[in-house]
C-alpha cells in the first residue's frame, strides 16, 4: 500500500488490523487536538505559521516541486479535518498543495476550498517560506520538522547535497507510521485523576481588533548574550524569557492597581516527544501554566525566575507528566462520553474552553529551541520564525525560536495597544540584550 | 539603520515609526534610501475571510424548521374545514418569531428602531387575524393596538437615549423604571375606557396603576439620586458589594 501512495493512487483498504504498520486513510484526531475543532468559529481557528528565510532568492518552481515532495512525505501534515457523526478525524489528502503569496494578516482561519482542501499552507514572500497549520493537525514542533523538510528539499533540488537527516524527514523514504501517532493516547498507563483548581488568571486588556487584523512585532535577539545572561542565573533560555515576561506582566497588573489581583500565569507549552522518544508529527505537548499570584505579596524578577525554575523542574518529570496526560485521555475512553453526538460534544468544550480552558492563563509564551538541521543547510538559511495565530481569549500571545545567533520572538496582538511587547522589549534592552525590531505595520 | 530614542531598540530599515510606541523615526543620514525600495517583512496583501456564507446556511436551515408547523398547520386546517380559520393565527405567529429572531442575526446590524418596526407591523398583524377569526375587533383598536404602540415608543426611546448617552448606568434603570410606570397608567385607563364602552357602563376607575406608577417614580427617583451624589454610591458599593 506504500507504493501505491509513492505513485500517487488512492489507497484503499482500511482494515485496522491490515495497516497497522502503513498510512492509513483516516485517523481519529489526537487527544491534544480535539479542542481545536471544537472551538473554531466559522472566522476564527487556531492556526499557527513557522517560516524559514534563505539567504537568495527564491525559485518558485524548484519549491513547488519540493512542496509536492514534501506533502508526499509527511502525510500527517498534508490532511485536512473532517466532521464525523461522534468526532471530527483526521485524513491524509493525496493532492498537490499549491505555493501562495504572503499576506499581512497572517494565520487567518482557511477555507474548506483553499489550497485543495489542505488544512496547510505554504506562503511565499521574497526570501521567505512560511507555512501556516491548523493546530488540529500538528502542533509547532510537527510543523517545524515539515518546515526543515521542506526546506532541505528545496536545497537538494538546487543541487546542494544533504547527506545527513538530523532533525528533517527524507523524501525518498515512505512516511512511517510512528509519525503519524496519537502520542497522548499511546503513551498514558495511568489513572489517576487530578483536579483543576487553578484560579482565573490576569486579562490582558485592550482595544479589541476586527477579527481579520492581526498585529506582528517580531523582536530579533543574539542568541549568545541571551544564553549568557539565563546561565549566570542558572536557567535555561526558556525559563529566562518566561521569568522575565512573567515579570513584566505582573508588573503591568501593578501598574494598572486593580481592586482584586489576579494571578499572572504564562502557558508554556513542552514538547513531550524527548520524554518518551516518540517520532510523531502531529500534537504532543503538553502545557504548563507557571506564574505567579500577585496576592502572596510583592514579587522581586529573582523571586519569579526562582518560581518558574522549580516548577519546571517539578512538572517536567516522567512521572508527573504520565499523570497529567492520562487524565487528559481517561475523559476520551470514558463510554458514555464517546456517543454523544460531535455537536454536543462541541457546545460542551467551547463552555469549557470558555470558562477553565484559556481563560487560566494570562499569555502564552511557546518556544520551539533551537532549530536543529543539518550542517549543510547553515549557509543557505538567514533565519527561523515561529508565530502564533491570534487567540480566541488571551490578547497577547509570543513564539520563539532559535537558529544560530538568532533569537526570533514573535508577539502576535488582537488589539491595538502595544504595550506588552513594549515592555517586554524594553525589559530585555535594560538588561544589556540588544533588540532589533520589526513589525507588519502598514506603511503610507 | 535607527534605534528608537524612546525604548532603545533597533528598528529594521522598514519601520517608519517605533512599533512599540509609535515614535516617528528620524534619522537625518538615511535620506538617500527611498521608502518605496526597502524590503518591508511583509506585504500589502491581505487574507480576507468568508463569514457570509456559513450565516445564510444557518438561516436557511431555520427558516426550513420554521416553515415546518407552517406548512403541517395548513394542511390540517384546510383538510378538516375546506379553507384557513385558524392557520392563519398559526401562521402569523410563526412569522413573528421568526421576525423577531432571526431577522437581526441575518442582517447583522444594530438597526433597533427597523428592527422593532417590523416587529410591530407583523404584532399588528398577529391582532388583526386573531380578530378576524373570533370576529371582533373592537378589542383590536381599543387595546391591543395602542398598548404595543406605546411599548414600541418606549423602547425605541430608552436605546435612542442609551446610544445618543443621554442614558447611562442609573439613570437607565431610573427611565425605564418612571416608562413603566406610565405604562400602566395608560394601560389601566385604556382597559378601562373599553369596559365602561362595551361591557359595563357603571364601570368604576380602580386605580390599580396608581400604586405601580408611584413605586416606580419613588424607585426612579433613588437611582437618580444616587448616581448624582458619587459618595453615597460608592458608600452603598462599599456596605452592599457582592
Ligand atoms: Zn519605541
Amino acid at each position: 500500500m506504500i507504493g501505491d501512495l509513492k505513485n500517487g493512487t488512492v489507497i484503499e483498504i482500511d482494515d485496522i488490523n491490515k495497516t497497522e504498520n502503513k498510512i492509513k486513510k483516516w485517523y481519529r484526531l489526537d487527544n491534544a487536538a480535539k479542542i481545536y475543532p471544537a472551538t473554531a468559529t466559522s472566522v476564527w481557528a487556531a492556526v499557527f505559521r513557522v517560516s524559514v528565510t534563505f539567504k537568495d532568492e527564491i525559485d518558485m518552481e524548484k519549491l513547488q516541486i519540493a512542496l509536492e515532495r514534501t506533502a508526499k512525505r509527511a502525510p500527517a501534515i498534508a490532511a485536512r479535518v473532517r466532521k464525523g457523526f461522534f468526532w471530527y478525524y483526521m485524513e491524509p489528502l493525496d493532492k498537490k498543495p499549491v505555493l501562495q503569496p504572503d499576506v499581512q494578516n497572517p494565520c487567518m482561519k482557511m477555507s474548506a476550498d483553499e489550497n485543495e482542501g489542505f488544512n496547510f499552507r505554504v506562503r511565499v514572500y521574497g526570501k521567505r517560506v512560511a507555512l501556516e497549520v491548523y493546530h488540529a493537525l500538528a502542533d509547532g514542533t510537527g510543523a517545524f520538522i515539515f518546515l526543515k523538510t521542506l526546506a532541505a528539499e528545496y536545497l537538494k533540488q538546487k543541487g546542494i547535497n544533504i547527506p545527513e537527516y538530523n532533525g528533517i524527514l527524507n523524501c525518498d523514504d515512505q512516511p512511517e507510521p510512528e509519525e503519524m501517532e496519537d502520542g497522548h493516547n499511546k503513551f498514558s498507563q495511568f489513572r489517576i485523576n487530578e483536579k483543576r483548581t487553578d484560579k482565573r488568571a490576569y486579562y490582558l486588556k485592550g482595544t479589541k481588533e476586527p477579527f481579520d487584523e492581526v498585529h506582528i512585532t517580531t523582536g530579533i535577539l543574539p542568541c549568545d548574550q541571551v544564553k549568557k545572561r539565563a546561565r549566570e542565573k542558572k536557567l535555561t533560555i526558556t525559563e529566562y524569557l518566561a521569568g522575565i515576561y512573567c515579570y513584566v506582566l505582573y508588573k503591568i497588573q501593578e501598574d494598572e492597581n486593580p481592586r482584586r489581583k489576579r494571578p499572572v500565569i504564562i502557558s508554556l507549552p513542552v514538547n513531550l516527544r524527548p520524554y518518551y522518544n516518540s517520532k510523531t508529527m502531529r500534537n504532543f505537548a503538553y502545557f504548563i501554566n507557571a506564574g505567579i499570584n500577585p496576592n502572596y505579596g510583592d514579587f522581586t524578577q529573582d523571586e519569579i525566575f526562582e518560581e518558574i525554575h522549580y516548577f519546571f523542574k517539578h512538572s517536567l518529570n516522567e512521572k508527573y507528566l504520565n499523570a497529567k496526560i492520562s487524565k487528559n485521555v481517561s475523559a476520551e475512553r470514558n463510554p458514555i462520553l464517546r456517543i454523544v453526538p460531535r455537536s454536543i460534544k462541541d457546545v460542551a468544550m467551547n463552555f469549557t474552553y470558555k470558562f477553565v480552558g484559556d481563560s487560566r492563563n494570562t499569555s502564552t509564551l511557546s518556544n520551539l529551541g533551537l532549530a536543529d538541521i543539518p550542517g549543510e543547510m547553515n549557509d543557505h538559511i538567514d533565519r527561523f520564525d515561529f508565530m502564533l495565530g491570534r487567540s480566541r481569549f488571551t490578547n497577547v500571545n509570543c513564539a520563539v525560536v532559535g537558529f544560530q545567533n538568532k533569537l526570533v520572538i514573535n508577539f502576535t496582538r488582537g488589539i491595538k495597544e502595544p504595550y506588552v511587547e513594549r515592555a517586554f522589549f524594553r525589559e530585555l534592552v535594560k538588561r544589556g540584550i540588544p533588540v532589533e525590531i520589526e513589525s507588519n505595520q502598514e506603511v503610507e | 539603520m535607527s534605534y528608537c530614542v524612546n525604548c532603545g531598540v533597533k528598528l529594521a530599515e522598514s519601520e517608519k515609526s517605533c512599533p512599540l510606541c509609535h515614535c516617528p523615526v528620524v534619522n537625518p543620514m538615511d535620506s538617500e534610501c527611498s521608502p518605496e525600495k526597502l524590503e518591508h517583512p511583509y506585504p500589502k496583501r491581505r487574507d480576507t475571510i468568508k463569514n457570509i456564507i456559513d450565516r445564510k446556511f444557518i438561516i436557511s436551515v431555520m427558516s426550513i424548521i420554521y416553515l415546518l408547523p407552517i406548512v403541517i398547520c395548513i394542511a390540517v386546517d384546510t383538510l378538516l374545514r375546506g379553507r384557513m380559520t385558524w392557520s392563519v393565527i398559526s401562521t402569523v405567529s410563526v412569522v413573528l418569531c421568526w421576525v423577531i429572531v432571526f431577522l437581526p442575526y441575518l442582517l447583522d446590524k444594530e438597526l433597533a428602531m427597523f428592527y422593532t418596526s417590523i416587529d410591530l407591523i407583523v404584532l399588528v398583524g398577529l391582532f388583526f387575524s386573531i380578530a378576524w377569526y373570533v370576529g371582533n375587533y373592537r378589542w383590536v383598536w381599543g387595546i391591543a393596538i395602542p398598548t404595543a404602540i406605546l411599548a414600541y415608543v418606549i423602547i425605541n426611546v430608552t436605546v435612542y437615549g442609551v446610544s445618543r448617552g443621554f442614558l447611562h448606568n442609573l439613570y437607565t434603570g431610573a427611565f425605564v423604571l418612571g416608562a413603566t410606570g406610565i405604562f400602566c397608567v395608560i394601560l389601566e385607563v385604556l382597559i378601562w375606557n373599553y369596559i365602561r364602552r362595551f361591557l359595563d357602563p357603571a364601570r368604576n376607575f380602580e386605580y390599580w396603576s396608581a400604586y405601580v406608577f408611584i413605586s416606580c417614580i419613588i424607585i426612579a427617583g433613588l437611582l437618580c439620586y444616587i448616581e448624582r451624589k458619587k459618595t453615597l454610591k460608592r458608600g452603598l458599593e462599599k456596605r452592599f458589594h457582592i
